[in-house]
């Protein structure tokens, strides 16, 4: 049985890339969460994705499917050397898809919740054996 | 002669006519669901499955009296098919016999004299039933509730017309002497005697009057039964011939699309996720609704319908019908400018199924068990909730906490996966934990499941199932931290993409764990009847084949094989069985767990919902992480059964199954009813039993 190794990102709950490009949206980096008003004892230091880090901070909120649909949207963008300059996060939050754009604009809702499991499916997978 | 054979003609042509005009629209209907796989293979199965339940009737003799009834009149349709034959060539020539001497031999006309008089009687029955099950005064009770009573009035009607004019064509032709059969067709030729005193004239028009109006209430039968409930004497053969082997319980399909699977690591935008408009049914589906017969079986059985909720399978079938009529014209004739109506929502805002019906289901599978003509009615209402749950993100509150304890901590509970092995503490052995491959020593992988891991009821059980284990000398191993849920209560609440990846990955380990080992040595036993349907009956659908085992039968076959010695008490206690449905019903095991409650000393009292009739608990479906706000609690109600057969203990085999039940006895133990009754596990029992042939090497906490 293949053990639990490596670390868990804080926010996607997908395990973090600590080899390679440390430009990848998944690579892990560790970031000082205590909540504002919470008693200051020992700092609560987290390991995140490079990129759940940057959402994080931007108050994507979202439920964890949605985190890790972001997380792989990103993550298929940067593998596919797709330009940096897409990776704000507000373009992320329609996972690529703009109504205009779309032959059938009703269907939006029901494309972006399709390419949303995608995303997260491919997140989930590319990060499995993540080390 | 002339005359009888242009009118005869003619109401034959007009008859068919019409039949073939609605025969067309309706096979068009069904040819525009979408495409689904395999529902022609195994040719064999489906063959028996035809010989056993339309002409053997096997389902519906599960209800001895209508049963019967039904057999009766559906044998007759067969056999007077002859009397029609005969009809048919009476028109033609006074005293027609069908040929090669088959039509003058006695014991044909006895037989469809028989089969006639039997279903006079039969008629007499289903009237009876009709008026002691009459909606109007038992109300919700009825399990023709719902359905349309005029039109089954009416079919009664009809089929006497067709005994009624049969008899008087055949005894006013025995009375003329044109009766071909000389004896055996003792009504027909009683009737004959009876006609006698009518003068040749009277009975040469009677004859032709009964004969044209047998030939008229025939056509008025077939258009009446084209255009009604009753139009599964011809969709009945063909929904049972295609229905799910070897049946719609146990695995659930996967999602298609087109007739396709749905890869979720690559869906196309324009998949079919779920059913979200009667446009997205597969034409099975569509089979489905046009088959039902409202018999209202499935309605009689269902728990969500016996304790106050608006869910009933049947009427939920009927919507749909009614949606899929209502719908039609735009799926014959084009479905692209047209938009469906949505099929989940209230009434007041268009909607077709109400979420209360839809999110009330149990899945306990008791209508699909009872339906005579095999409608999969779980299958659609999870095909619905994956719509829901997938593309329109609407499903119950509490559902969104599963969902969320599932993705962030891999278990329903929320707990973390470090508290997999409290269960085993002070266990008075080492259980053994796996971290690789199972090494070849290993029997079996005792699969906790996320139950037995974390709540301390289900914990008793695996503890058990873990000391026979011991005692007995076989060989298991866990996964300790390394398990995770199986996945099935995301796929019973709609959310197959959780499923799909918490199976994939589950699956995946557990490939490797195995590696090496065939599918039938790679042995799972568990506690957990949800476990196993998961592991043993869906996994196979992901490439993941195991050989799992319910711990009732490892443990019935050990008892059997003298490794495990149950003692009984000198007073033997009385205990009822109540089945999980997962185990019951979806996977056909009845009677381990009778034979060892059986072993242990324990007197079986049945409580009158049992084995594959039995009630649902309440905790199938995803229901056990629902609020239940309408109508009276299942696991209440299975509770007061059980307190009716006065047992003290009431013994089950699933951890789900004990949860509600114990929450509902501790419910009524505080209203001062069923004082001292307790519920347990089969292996609880039969551990107690064991020990008292060995009380110094008692270990283990004891329920």
């Amino acid at each position: 049985m293949v053990s639990r190794l490596g670390y868990q990102c804080a926010y996607c709950g997908l395990r973090v890339r600590l080899e390679g490009d440390p430009r990848h949206p998944g690579h892990g980096v560790v970031e000082e969460l205590t909540k504002s008003g919470e008693p200051m004892t020992l700092p609560g230091l987290e390991v995140l994705h490079r990129f759940c880090a940057s959402a994080l901070r931007a108050g994507s909120g979202g439920d964890t499917m949605l985190r890790r649909a972001w997380l792989g949207w990103v993550t298929d963008r940067f593998e596919a050397s797709r330009p940096r300059r897409h990776f704000g996060i507000r373009h992320y939050s329609r996972l690529g898809l703009h109504p205009a754009r779309m032959r059938a604009p009703r269907l939006f809702r029901k494309h972006w919740q399709v390419r949303k499991m995608r995303c997260a499916a491919l997140a989930s997978h590319y990060y499995a054996n993540a080390r | 002669m002339v005359v009888r054979l242009i009118i005869g003609w003619l109401i034959t042509i007009v008859g068919l006519g019409f039949a073939g005009v609605r025969i067309r629209w309706l096979v068009r209907l069904v040819q525009s669901g979408q495409p689904t796989t395999g529902r022609t293979a195994d040719i064999g199965a489906r063959v028996w499955a035809q010989v056993t339940e339309v002409f053997g009737q096997r389902k519906l003799l599960k209800w001895s009296i209508p049963g019967l009834a039904h057999f009766f009149t559906f044998w007759a349709f067969v056999i007077l098919l002859t009397v029609y034959l005969e009809a048919y060539g009476s028109l033609f020539q006074s005293g027609f016999a069908i040929w090669w001497g088959i039509g003058s031999w006695p014991p044909l006309g006895f037989l469809q004299d028989a089969i006639a008089t039997l279903t006079f009687c039969s008629l007499i029955v289903f009237a009876v039933i009709r008026i002691r099950q009459n909606p109007a005064r038992i109300e919700r009770k009825s399990r023709f509730f719902g359905s349309h009573l005029g039109g089954a009035w009416l079919v009664l009607l009809l089929i006497f017309l067709v005994i009624l004019t049969m008899f008087l064509f055949r005894g006013s032709s025995a009375a003329l002497g044109t009766f071909p059969y000389k004896s055996g067709a003792w009504v027909s030729i009683g009737m004959g005697h009876a006609l006698s005193g009518i003068g040749t004239a009277g009975l040469e028009v009677l004859e032709t009057v009964a004969l044209l109006a047998h030939l008229a209430v025939a056509f008025g039968f077939l258009i009446l039964v084209l255009h009604s409930k009753h139009l599964h004497i011809f969709l009945a053969p063909l929904n049972v011939t295609t229905k799910r082997l070897p049946d719609a319980l146990g695995p659930l399909l996967p999602m298609e699309s087109d007739g396709k699977p749905i890869d979720f690591e690559d869906p196309g935008e324009d998949d079919t996720f779920g059913r979200g408009t009667i446009a997205d049914f597969t034409w099975k589906g569509m089979l489905d609704f046009e088959t039902c017969t409202e018999c209202g079986r499935c309605q009689s059985q269902c728990p969500a319908w016996n304790t106050g909720k608006p869910l009933s399978p049947k009427l939920l079938i009927m919507d749909l019908r009614d949606q899929l009529t209502s719908e039609a014209p735009y799926l014959l004739n084009g479905k692209e400018d047209h938009e469906f109506t949505a099929l989940v929502g209230k009434k007041e805002d268009g909607g077709v199924i109400d979420p209360d019906v839809l999110w009330a289901c149990t899945s306990c599978g008791a209508c699909v068990e009872q339906c005579p003509v095999d409608i999969e009615h779980v299958d659609h209402i999870m095909d619905m909730r994956r719509h829901q749950v997938l593309i329109e993100s609407e499903f119950p509150t509490e559902l969104g906490t599963l969902f969320k304890n599932l993705e962030n901590k891999g278990n329903p509970w929320g707990q973390n996966n470090s508290e997999r092995m409290d269960w085993a503490k002070d266990l008075g052995f080492e259980v053994p934990v796996l971290d690789g491959e199972i090494p070849e020593d290993v029997e079996y992988l005792f699969w906790i499941g996320c139950a037995g891991a974390f709540d301390d009821n289900a914990r008793k059980t695996v503890r058990a199932t873990a000391e026979l284990l011991h005692i007995a000398g076989v060989n298991f191993a866990v996964l300790g931290k390394n398990e995770t849920c199986t996945g099935d209560p995301a796929r019973r609440s709609g959310n197959e993409f959780l499923f799909q990846m918490q199976a994939q990955e589950t699956a995946e380990n557990l490939n490797a764990l195995f590696e090496g080992r065939e599918p039938v040595q790679r042995r799972i036993v568990t506690t957990c009847p949800h476990c196993l349907n998961t592991l043993g009956r869906e996994y196979p659908q992901l490439g993941g084949n195991y050989t799992v085992t319910h711990h009732t039968q490892l443990l019935n076959a050990l008892v059997r094989d003298g490794k495990l010695t149950p003692v009984a008490p000198a007073d033997a206690a009385s205990v009822t069985y109540h089945d999980p449905c997962y185990l019951g019903r979806h996977n056909k095991v009845y009677t381990p767990p009778r034979e060892l409650a059986g072993a242990t000393g324990a007197r079986l009292t049945e409580m009158p919902r049992h084995a594959d009739r039995s009630l649902c608990c309440g905790a199938g479906g995803a229901r056990m992480w629902m609020e239940e706000k309408i109508g009276k609690r299942i696991n209440v109600e299975r509770v007061d059964e059980a307190l009716a057969t006065e047992a003290s203990t009431v013994v089950t085999g699933c951890p789900f199954c004990k949860v509600m039940i114990s929450d509902g006895l501790t419910q009524r133990q505080s209203e001062d009813k069923g004082a001292g009754v307790d519920v347990r596990d089969v292996s609880q029992l039969l551990l107690e039993a064991v020990h008292r042939s060995q009380p110094a090497e008692s270990t283990a906490e004891q329920g």
